[in-house]
């Protein structure tokens, strides 16, 4: 579903669906759906009886209505002859969360990406970070996932999905290669002095008078983006293993550099790191189906 | 025993203790912040004749005696104005907590203290849901509030009382930050209320702290290093400060002068109405974010909703442990429910209980 990219959208990630052939839903106990409805981007997960079976990625609109139902067209559309009412559980998280109105069950993002990210790099993870399109979250669980300390910073942009965004649209580079385009440089060069994303953005058009090449001032950007994510990490501390998730994890310069500057690797991912939230919120609705809760 | 009457209340306290020990252990909250449960009164303490800020030396000016950060001011009977950590309670005595005249004082005190010492945090309208690492409205580092926010004595005391408008803006005065064997001290945030020098002295009978008195008082250390002042790293003055002047560098070790030193009631964040059907009637139906606290005031659930008139309603009817609740409107309620739970989480180490509730999910 990849999309060439059209002039001055170079911002625009591909947007995603997903579906294990291998896996027939009909032989399926229980299924359950997820929908992480972020400020930047939504998705859908399906799963059966526990094991992911599903998924898509979609950009969120600007009726979060519309993207919630967008995303779950898109998936059921790929599965093909699943139905809506076919799932046995819906569960709703993320910022948008109340604006799925076919959600059985909202549970806060948190509780979803502890849960999620469990499932997805397995019962070691302690420390996940994840980076979202409009804010940060440090969140720390025990070995089910489940959350024993966060701290997020939903006010400031910096350091956030929206900035890498911006960056990529300035410099015009497509987003999926800005970060590997950030590692192509000899000497790692002075961070910005700010990651907020409007000064950074009048200092980064500045660097690009100054003739800096692309590269050096995508990594003078990362830099700076990585050091005050470090800082949130260390402020609730860092146990291993570690994880990162939401989009930023896919830019392999930011994740490389947030690796150097801890001292910590993080988990390698072999799905879309985007999704850890709606995994999180299915294995919560598989679990409050079979817990028999009444439907909200 | 004496009787007293506290805002038209009838209380059986104890002869001899003080309106402000009589109020607290009756949970009537009064302003306080040089009160300390382990340690005397401050007020008419006398200072010593020079103090240590690292090797930087302070001598006094004169002998005048503390007087006490003054946010306890009290109405007695005859509308005398007392201190209520100092003042003694009488048979019969009438005491007002809370008048106009009241809130004045102590933000003019509040004034005092918060002219040198960082405060953008604590009037900051994005206060809940910011790390404090990065600063939206661009304020330096210095005169951001300390890690210890969450938990923030003073911060609470001023969301109680109300910052007056002519509270000036902090400037960073570069005092000095020491950092020897056990502890850091940093004097840019010491609102010298001597609570550290009546532990030193009080609870570990040590001298290793005290104040001087300029134009106002000022504490220190009694020599430059740690051990020159007769220190004993017991850590009574960390856990006494009500800031975030003395901090352990290491783990601190164990003991019992510092196990002894008590927790403080801090000031209530919200006046709390009943869970009764009768109280939901105002609540609006708007989205916003409540909290449902139990017989003994404590919080144990924050949720976000879009009809907060709806789901309270709800929650009257089946949860039988929740006895009070509180709300705000807030048309992104889903972000400040995180923002909230975050506050919890902080400040108590641990989710609200009943927002554990999704345990038996996993």
């Amino acid at each position: 579903m990849a999309e060439a990219i059209q002039e001055g959208e170079y911002w625009r990630w591909p947007e995603t669906v997903w579906v294990d052939e291998s896996k027939n839903w009909k032989e399926a106990e229980v299924i359950s759906c997820g929908i992480d409805l972020g400020s930047v981007s939504t998705q859908a997960v399906i799963m059966l009886d526990g094991e992911l079976y599903a998924y898509a990625s979609f950009r969120t609109g600007s009726s979060s209505l519309d993207s919630s139902e967008r995303v779950v067209k898109a998936v059921l559309e790929k599965i093909g002859d699943l139905k809506l009412e076919d799932i046995h559980y819906i569960v709703g998280t993320g910022y948008g969360r109340v604006s799925i109105p076919f959600a059985h069950k909202t549970i806060t993002e948190i509780a979803c990406h502890g849960r999620g990210a469990n499932f997805l790099y397995g019962p070691t993870v302690r420390t996940i970070l994840d980076m979202g399109g409009q804010d940060l979250k440090a969140i720390k669980v025990d070995e089910r996932g489940k959350v024993v300390n966060f701290l997020m910073n939903d006010k400031c942009a910096a350091g956030t999905g929206r900035g890498v965004e911006v960056m990529a649209d300035l410099l015009a580079i497509p987003i999926t290669e800005v970060g590997p385009l950030s590692l192509q440089v000899e000497e790692e060069p002075e961070p910005v002095s700010t990651t907020c994303v409007v000064f950074a953005k009048s200092e980064v058009l500045g660097l690009m008078r100054k003739g800096w090449p692309k590269e050096r001032i995508l990594a003078a950007y990362f830099r700076a983006m990585a050091s005050r994510v470090v800082e949130l990490l260390e402020r609730v501390g860092v146990e291993e293993d570690f994880a990162i998730t939401g989009g930023i994890a896919k830019n392999i310069g930011m994740v490389k550099r947030i690796e150097n500057m801890l001292g910590v690797k993080a988990l390698k991912p072999d799905f879309d790191t985007q999704i850890a939230g709606a995994v999180g919120a299915a294995l919560f609705g598989r679990a409050l189906y079979l817990k028999g809760k009444k439907k909200k | 025993m004496a009787t007293i009457t506290i805002n038209g209340d009838k209380y059986e306290v104890e002869a001899g203790s003080t309106i402000l020990e009589a109020a607290l252990e009756n949970k009537v909250y009064i302003p306080n912040l040089c009160y300390h449960p382990n340690v005397s009164s401050a007020v008419g303490m006398k200072p010593i004749h020079e103090i240590f800020r690292g090797k930087e030396k302070f001598e006094s000016g004169n002998d005048e005696p503390y007087e006490g950060c003054g946010l306890c001011v009290v109405e007695v009977t005859g509308g005398e104005i007392v201190k209520a950590c100092h003042q003694k309670v009488e048979n019969g005595m009438e005491i007002v907590t809370e008048t106009d005249q009241l809130t004045s004082l102590r933000q003019k005190a509040l004034i005092k203290i918060f002219s040198h010492h960082p405060h953008v945090c604590i009037t900051c309208e994005y206060r809940e849901g910011c790390d404090r690492i990065q600063c939206t409205f661009g304020n330096p580092v210095e005169e951001r509030c300390c890690d210890l926010f969450p938990k923030c004595e003073l911060r609470f005391i001023a969301e109680y009382v109300g910052l007056s408008s002519d509270t000036p803006k902090y400037t960073f005065e570069d005092l000095p930050v020491v950092e020897e064997t056990l502890y850091r001290w940093n004097f840019n945030l010491c609102v010298n209320c001597t609570r550290c020098v009546r532990g030193c002295r009080e609870v570990r009978e040590a001298t290793a702290l005290g104040f001087i008195m300029q134009d106002d008082a000022l504490v220190g250390r009694t020599g430059p290093t740690d051990k020159e002042s007769g220190c004993k790293f017991c850590g009574v003055c960390v856990e006494i400060c009500p800031t975030g002047v003395v901090r352990d560098i290491k783990k601190p070790p164990r003991n019992k002068w510092r196990d002894s030193v008590q927790d403080k009631m801090l000031a209530p964040t919200k006046s709390l109405f009943e869970l009764i059907k009768e109280n939901l009637a105002t609540v609006p139906e708007a989205p916003g974010v409540y909290r449902l606290y139990d017989e003994n005031q404590e919080l144990i659930y924050i949720k976000g909703t879009p009809d907060l008139k709806q789901d309270l309603m709800e929650e009257e009817e089946i949860r039988e442990e929740a006895k009070f609740f509180d709300y705000e409107e807030y048309e992104m309620y889903t972000m400040r429910e995180s923002e909230l739970i975050q506050e919890y989480l902080q400040r108590h180490g641990r989710m609200p209980p009943l927002n554990d509730e999704l345990d038996d999910l996993f």
